[in-house]
């Protein structure tokens, strides 16, 4: 059963003046559930608005957004509902924070869902906890913390919603490389443990090869591809082409290949790279 | 070119009402021409120390000592950070005006060159960074890449000695982050600008003469760029992230397979692959 | 996107008008503001009117968008023109009821809204002629004599020039921070007064912490380019007096003698 599916997706920046422009054009797809999907595409190429358009942030100006097979746009006054259905997370989260403390930060969406004083409580520890966290950072101000911990929190802030489908938006951009291995970690784990749908925008090929089950090609508001990563990263010219690129294991053992006249085979991740070198030793 | 002599560095903290050490007796010359890059995880005082290179922070203790010019030398302000540019992280916080050239001319007004030759100097400055064509655009029509290389011929056009780079590419996308090191290696290649970078990047640091190792406002080692590669604990330290092509190095390692050196360079690694597999192939 | 939010209501093009030093514009439309005022004749009005049509024309933008963005204030003008009808003094030319329409009524409506009306239309055509950019600079010409009673015009025009870089920035920024305390679940139409100025916070915090860090971030990027290290700064625009800014003074001159001349004729004099 699809969680989110898309049809005729359409939405256009400006509508009506010379500076009009698509920021998606004609998308239909299909999320299905448990997955982790990878979202690649260069920098406004619709990936963002994309995932406005899943969260109900954007109404769509043709087409249909359907969760879980229901069309999100059907009562307008349930817009809200999927807002906390459809977890998003912006690019730089940390620069919307405005709580006094790391717990009335997280807390702001499940005071808004209407919780329970007690409710929220254990789903900001639940939330702190999925972002590797410590409660001893309950009460500090989030102002003070390090880059890394701020963007843990911001992205505590929406899990605490317990979004049935999780949106993150370059959840690593602009974090040292010790983060953003940190917070690749915590979305794997938080997947293994509650099996949500996530979608997963980045730049970084190598981290969109390691997690994603299946990845979404972007490109100016087309939908190009959509396909397992061996087959979309097979595809490297394609994907030049649009100002992408593939992960350095795969040009690596791509030029094996070529060189050694060695059929093609895609390899996405190092530890398919050693054995495809093992495989071809002898 | 930079000279540093036990530089300390302490700002008072409210919390513990005590002075905190950012930079402990740092010493460190940096010469005319070099590519030096300074490495070191989040808060070992990287950004504090390059901002005494030109006068912005002026340590609590000891010298630095700027082409000559004490950076105490409240008189030479202006000479120092006409002879020691700054590019920093973000890109849209550092350009000043809606319209290219004179956020180029930024700094050429400030030190009040006359208009005759501000022009050439700043085309020229655009051209070095591959902006010309831009020159009439505003700055919000154009990509974190291009804004940087914007910031960076501001910088230029002031026709400094050396230019120092606090993460300049940590914000931008991989094509952004690939025009803005192509730009800094060709200062270095055509300017013979002396260049410091810090970065978080490990390819970033191949094209260094150095690279500075710090952690906790010290400078723990001075090491050449290939080294990093080879300790392990290094990389560790610095919280670097290795490239593939390290990773399948010691991966192949530990199935016994020792490929003959580390390398970042994809070309490299695929080379030694090929020639690997066709020395153990049964032909 | 900030690449879209076009600041003031300049419309590009290439017209004698955009061509025009910004300095001479802003002097000029000035001046013709002024000459407006001192309009006592229907003949003076008319030769204002005439020329201020002339110059929508020379700026070759629609009418249209002189309609659109200025439509408001228009009606304003009627509406308060209408008024004057009932406040002449005088012999009555029309009794009804409690309405008594008088001459000098009927002249102050029309002068009222013929006088509004060029001031109006003179505005737009500097304002949709002109970046804001250009105004800036041509501002920072005009009033550079101020430095000489200590105004700090470079100081000022510096704020300018930074506004007008950043305001767009932080406009975009509001607009990410309101979505993404939406998709949060923040309402802000919801409740009493109170309720709706707390529902705020989640937006304003933020935005001022990052106003905050874009300002310190900028001005250590300024200082490091040596901003107000020295006394004087040089400026790299330079604008020329051109053939169009000479026609434009000598026709404003002409006006100004015409409509001086005109005052004074008895005829079709204003009471």
């Amino acid at each position: 059963m699809s969680v989110i599916r898309a049809e005729n997706l359409f939405y256009c920046y400006n509508k009506g003046t010379s500076f009009e422009r698509c920021g998606v054009k004609d998308i239909n797809l299909s999320i299905e559930k448990g997955q982790i999907i990878g979202v690649i595409g260069h920098t406004g190429s619709g990936k963002s608005t994309l995932a406005q358009l899943f969260n109900g942030l954007i109404k769509p100006d043709k087409g249909k957004v359907l969760l879980n097979d229901k069309n999100i746009w059907e009562d307008f006054a349930d817009i809200r509902q999927v807002h906390f259905k459809v977890g998003l997370t912006f690019q730089y989260p940390e620069h919307q924070m405005f709580g006094e403390t790391v717990y009335k930060d997280i807390a702001f969406g499940p005071i808004n869902q209407g919780l329970s004083g007690q409710e929220v409580d254990i789903r900001v520890l639940e939330a702190m906890m999925f972002a590797k966290l410590g409660p001893e950072l309950l009460n500090r101000s989030p102002f003070d913390l390090s880059g890394g911990e701020k963007r843990r929190v911001a992205i505590a802030g929406i899990i605490a919603m317990k979004p049935e489908v999780l949106i993150l938006d370059e959840p690593t951009a602009g974090l040292d490389p010790v983060s953003k291995e940190g917070i690749l970690n915590s979305i794997c784990e938080y997947h293994r443990q509650t099996g949500n749908v996530i979608i997963f925008i980045s730049h970084v090929m190598e981290d969109i090869a390691r997690i994603s089950d299946k990845v979404m090609v972007m490109d100016k508001g087309n939908l190009i591809m959509y396909d397992a990563p061996e087959n979309i990263f097979s595809r490297r010219e394609e994907l030049n082409k649009m100002g992408l690129e593939v992960p350095q294991v795969t040009k690596i053992i791509n030029k094996v290949h070529n060189k050694l006249d060695i059929k093609h085979k895609c390899v996405i991740t190092v530890d398919g790279a050693v054995e495809d070198i093992i495989e071809n030793m002898c | 070119m930079i000279e540093l002599r036990n530089v300390s560095f302490s700002a008072y903290d409210e919390e513990t009402s005590q002075n905190n050490y950012i930079l402990k007796e740092i010493n460190l010359n940096i010469y005319k021409r070099e590519f030096v890059v300074i490495l070191g995880k989040n808060g070992s005082g990287k950004s504090t120390l390059v901002k005494h290179f030109n006068g912005v922070l002026i340590p609590t203790s000891g010298d630095v000592v700027a082409d000559g010019i004490n950076t105490k030398d409240e008189d030479k302000f202006c000479e120092i950070r006409q002879k020691i540019g700054m590019v920093f992280q973000n890109p849209d916080n550092q350009i000043v005006s809606s319209v290219v050239e004179e956020d180029v001319a930024f700094g050429l007004e400030n030190l009040g060159i006359p208009r005759r030759e501000m022009v050439s100097l700043v085309d020229n400055a655009l051209k070095c960074v591959g902006m010309y064509d831009f020159k009439k655009s505003s700055p919000n029509m154009l990509s974190g890449g291009q804004k940087q290389r914007i910031a960076i011929a501001g910088v230029l056009a002031m026709n400094p000695e050396c230019i120092v780079f606090d993460e300049p590419t940590s914000m931008l996308d991989p094509e952004g982050r690939k025009e803005v090191v192509d730009t800094i290696q060709n200062l270095k290649k055509g300017n013979g600008t002396t260049i410091v970078l810090i970065t978080h990047n490990i390819e970033e640091i191949f094209c260094a003469d150095r690279v500075i190792i710090m952690d906790s406002g010290r400078i723990v080692s001075e090491v050449t760029p290939y080294e990093i590669l080879l300790d392990k604990n290094y990389m560790r330290m610095l919280g670097l992230k290795a490239t593939q092509s390290i990773d399948l190095f010691y991966k192949l390692a530990g199935r016994g397979i020792n490929l003959p050196f580390l390398t970042a360079d994809e070309d490299k690694c695929a080379d030694m692959i090929v020639e690997f597999l066709e020395e153990k192939k049964c032909r | 996107m900030a690449a879209d939010i076009v600041l003031g209501q300049y419309l590009p093009g290439d017209s004698l008008l955009h061509r025009m030093d910004p300095r001479a514009k802003i002097l000029l439309s000035f001046w013709l503001m002024v000459i407006v005022f001192t309009a006592w004749s229907y003949i003076s009005l008319t030769i204002i009117s005439v020329f201020t049509f002339i110059m929508i024309l020379a700026s070759s933008i629609p009418i249209k968008s002189y309609i659109r963005n200025t439509g408001f204030i228009f009606a304003m003008t009627l509406f308060s023109s209408f008024l004057n009808l009932f406040y002449g003094v005088g012999e009555p030319i029309f009794e009804w009821g409690f309405i008594t329409i008088t001459a000098s009524g009927i002249q102050n409506s029309i002068v009222v809204a013929a006088r509004i009306f060029d001031m109006m239309m003179i505005s737009a055509c500097l304002m949709f002629t002109t970046s804001a950019n250009d105004m800036t600079h041509g501002l920072e010409k005009i009033m550079s004599p101020l430095k000489f009673i200590g105004v700090d015009v470079d100081d000022v025009i510096m704020m300018i020039t930074i506004s007008l870089r950043f305001i767009p920035i932080t406009l975009e920024e509001t607009n990410k921070i309101i979505n993404a305390q939406k998709s949060r679940g923040a309402d802000m139409n919801k409740g009493g007064p109170i309720d709706r100025i707390k529902s705020f916070t989640p937006i304003i915090l933020p935005l001022f912490a990052s106003t905050f860090r874009r300002a310190y971030e900028l001005s250590m990027a300024m200082e490091c380019r040596c901003y107000g290290l020295k006394g004087s700064r040089t400026h790299l625009k330079n604008f020329k007096l051109g053939i169009a800014d000479l026609f434009a003074m000598v026709l404003v001159g002409l006006i100004m003698i015409g409509v001086i001349f005109c005052n004074n004729m008895d005829i079709a004099k204003i009471i």
